[in-house]
């Protein structure tokens, strides 16, 4: 009898622990759930974008020109509209991190190259040589020779470079997706669905572009999307 | 075991189910397809187990923690921890002989960035004090 009443006080404590637990996740998620309403509906502000403003599907990705994984989602995203072409628009969002020093930077100078039109060529430049620019004590002489190089006008690139108004901006978007939960790059929302990293873009954010496409699940991997040489680092 | 002489070990507790609830917690806190990201960063975990562990690894730090913390089942609470601790040193290791390491450990969903090297000192330091504590026969200020 003193055993059954030890063991039933045992049982009750642990359940009332597990349920004092829940509720404080429940709650905390539904309180955050709020602001995400929110910051759903700013998503559709524009942004850099490529593909038809028409597609059905929509990718909205918070990058960091300083992260290697970023680098690698690139042709995945490539990938993705060559695959389905016409099917897919894809918004590029700044998303600088903290811990990337030159991020700041790198990401100014694409919205300088960006107000010129010029934004996918300076994303390539930086994506393709990121290894390079990232490792320099002070990349500002290089970015400004990529600005050279995909043929932006210096004199505005330059007084866009110093323009606060330019760097509030970046710091805006990357608000949008902190807001929406974003916390490494690259996230991605396709149609409003998060995926994080390049890995689930891959993986999962296919088969969610062709649900959304109407489109039978892939059953051959031959059909797939060619795999990136390994999984590099997600920041 | 007295109280004065039991309490470093209730520290260690303290230390040890703290790191959990926050690991657990952050990770709960955020949408799951943020830690879904984390794991597929390390590049070395099979994809197929990616949805059962974002399921349930933050729930059995979260509760683990909390128990360690409170002092029920304290022994068992170590050893999930500990086994916890320790298969976190090992992905860390084999992600860094495979060149897959992220920058960013994850394992605090991203609010507390640390390195998976500053995370594979913790770890560690988590790991031997959970054995410890599951030596422990007599645990004091315990529920259960």
């Amino acid at each position: 009898m003193m055993n059954k009443s030890k063991s039933l006080k045992t049982t009750l404590i642990g359940a009332v622990l597990i349920l004092i637990a829940v509720a404080a996740v429940v709650g905390f998620r539904y309180a955050k759930q709020n602001q995400k309403g929110e910051a759903s509906a700013q998503l559709a502000s524009a942004g850099k974008a490529k593909g038809p403003d028409s597609a059905p599907v929509r990718i909205v990705g918070f990058s960091d020109f300083q992260c290697p994984a970023c680098a690698h989602a690139g042709p995945i995203v490539d990938a993705l509209m060559a695959k389905y072409p016409g099917k897919i628009q894809y918004v590029y969002k700044h998303f600088p991190l903290r811990m990337h020093v030159w991020a700041p930077v790198a990401h100014q100078a694409a919205e300088c190259a960006s107000v010129q039109g010029l934004f996918w060529d300076y994303y390539k430049k930086l994506y393709d040589n990121q290894a390079a620019w990232s490792a320099l004590p002070d990349p500002m002489v290089t970015l400004v020779e990529y600005a050279k190089q995909v043929g932006a006008n210096m004199e505005s690139f330059s007084a866009c470079m110093v323009s606060s108004e330019v760097a509030a901006g970046i710091m805006a978007e990357k608000k949008e997706g902190e807001d929406l939960q974003v916390r490494s790059t690259p996230t991605f929302f396709i149609n409003g669905k998060m995926f994080a990293g390049q890995v689930e873009l891959q993986m999962a954010g296919e088969v969610w572009i062709r649900s959304l496409l109407g489109l039978p699940a892939e059953t051959s991997k031959s059909d797939a999307l060619p795999l990136t040489d390994k999984v590099v680092q997600q920041a | 075991m007295n109280l004065k002489s039991y309490f470093p070990w209730l520290l260690a507790r303290i230390f040890v189910g703290s790191i959990f609830i926050a690991a657990g917690f952050f990770k709960l806190s955020d949408p799951i397809e943020n830690f879904r990201g984390m794991i597929t960063a390390y590049g070395i975990i099979p994809y197929v187990l990616v949805t059962p562990i974002s399921l349930t690894l933050p729930w059995i730090e979260l509760f683990a923690g909390i128990f360690l913390i409170v002092g029920y089942f304290v022994r068992w609470s170590a050893v999930v921890l500990g086994l916890l601790s320790f298969s976190f040193v090992i992905l860390i290791g084999v992600a860094r002989l495979a060149g897959t390491l992220p920058e960013s450990c994850g394992c605090f969903g991203e609010h507390i960035p640390m390195s998976p090297y500053q995370m594979l000192v913790l770890d560690s330091l988590s790991t031997l004090l959970a054995i410890r504590l599951f030596q422990i026969k007599n645990h004091r200020l315990c529920l259960a």
